[in-house]
């Protein structure tokens, strides 16, 4: 393998880590492909696997009975699947599958253990992505209860968009309202006020960002307290 | 599964459901309809907005118009009776 594997490599976590602490994972990591829809975490049940995105984007969804559910965190190339690993513990209410396909370094849950058990630093490192994320989720609690549908929208194709590249978000409006916690008509409402005031372009299956700076402008306080906090906290989110 | 593309109505136009919905049949597309309607006059009411003169279309993969579910057939019946005068 290249020296060169960790600067290069597209999950923001590991680039973040000291060179000693990623060549203490690498001997560990399996590159996986990894496809929309594609469990990552069953609820209740044991994780074989944490998950390092280095494309693609999953959703950890809160679930209520076989029905109902609503997305309470969203992972790419920023985090790792698998939190729960890093907490001592080996299973989680929570569901998490992919939303739009990509791949993963892979690492066994016991191989993921060990290395931060052996390492102090690696620990802390992944430890502070932990309070990043629980911010993303406590501020996701928040939007939902503060802001407008289409404020919420606007979120999250930002955040979406924070964690790949270029401008097209491959989803569907029946994820969308899964995310949202909405009903179908009330996304195709919103993505029509968003694309009215010019800053997307929706078509099936594909949302296109238009003006960034203009999305972010009109997310207001739904975008960027979690990412500044990730910034400061791991380092570079896009 | 069928699927239903559930449009929104108003004075402004047509809001398309380039998508749609898998559902059951078309007595489940209504009531996936009404389900909207009524999420969509919860945050309506929260924001000020009137949705009276908006319906939601509900249209097959054909094209053709299976029913319109008007959203003030979302709201509870006392409210709907006083906003119809019936």
């Amino acid at each position: 393998m290249p020296p060169d594997q960790q600067s290069t490599c597209g999950n923001r976590l590991l680039r973040a880590l000291l060179p000693a602490d990623y060549r203490l994972l690498e001997p560990a990591l399996t590159y996986v492909v990894l496809e929309r829809g594609q469990p990552l975490v069953q609820p209740d049940k044991e994780i074989e696997d944490g998950y390092f995105l280095t494309s693609g984007l999953s959703s950890i969804v809160a679930i209520a009975g076989e029905n109902h559910g609503i997305e309470v965190g969203l992972s790419g190339r920023d985090g790792l699947v698998g939190i729960p690993l890093l907490l001592d513990c080996d299973r989680t209410p929570h569901r998490i599958f992919m939303q739009v396909s990509g791949a993963a370094l892979m690492i066994g849950a016991e191989a993921l253990k060990q290395a931060v058990d052996a390492s102090p630093t690696l620990r802390k490192l992944l430890l502070r992505y932990v309070q990043a994320f629980a911010t993303q989720t406590a501020y996701t609690a928040l939007s939902n209860a503060v802001h407008t549908i289409e404020e919420r929208l606007a979120r999250w194709l930002l955040m979406s968009q924070d964690r790949q590249d270029g401008d097209e978000i491959p989803l569907t409006h029946e994820f969308l309202a899964l995310m949202l916690g909405v009903r179908r008509p009330s996304v195709t409402v919103a993505l029509h006020s968003l694309e009215g005031l010019g800053f997307i372009r929706s078509t099936r299956g594909l949302v296109t960002i238009r003006r960034r700076p203009e999305l972010e402008e009109f997310a207001g306080t739904a975008y960027g307290t979690p990412e500044a906090e990730y910034e400061r906290l791991i380092g570079p989110m896009r | 599964m069928p699927r239903f593309f559930l449009h929104l109505d108003s004075e402004d136009g047509r809001i398309v459901d380039g998508e749609g919905s898998e559902l059951p049949d078309g007595a489940a597309a209504c009531e996936e309809a009404l389900e909207a309607a009524r999420h969509m006059w919860a945050e309506a009411i929260l924001r000020g907005k009137d949705l009276s003169r908006n319906s939601i279309v509900i249209t097959d993969t054909g094209g053709l118009t299976v029913a319109v579910v008007p959203l003030i057939d979302g709201l509870p019946e006392g409210l709907r009776n006083r906003l119809t005068g019936s």
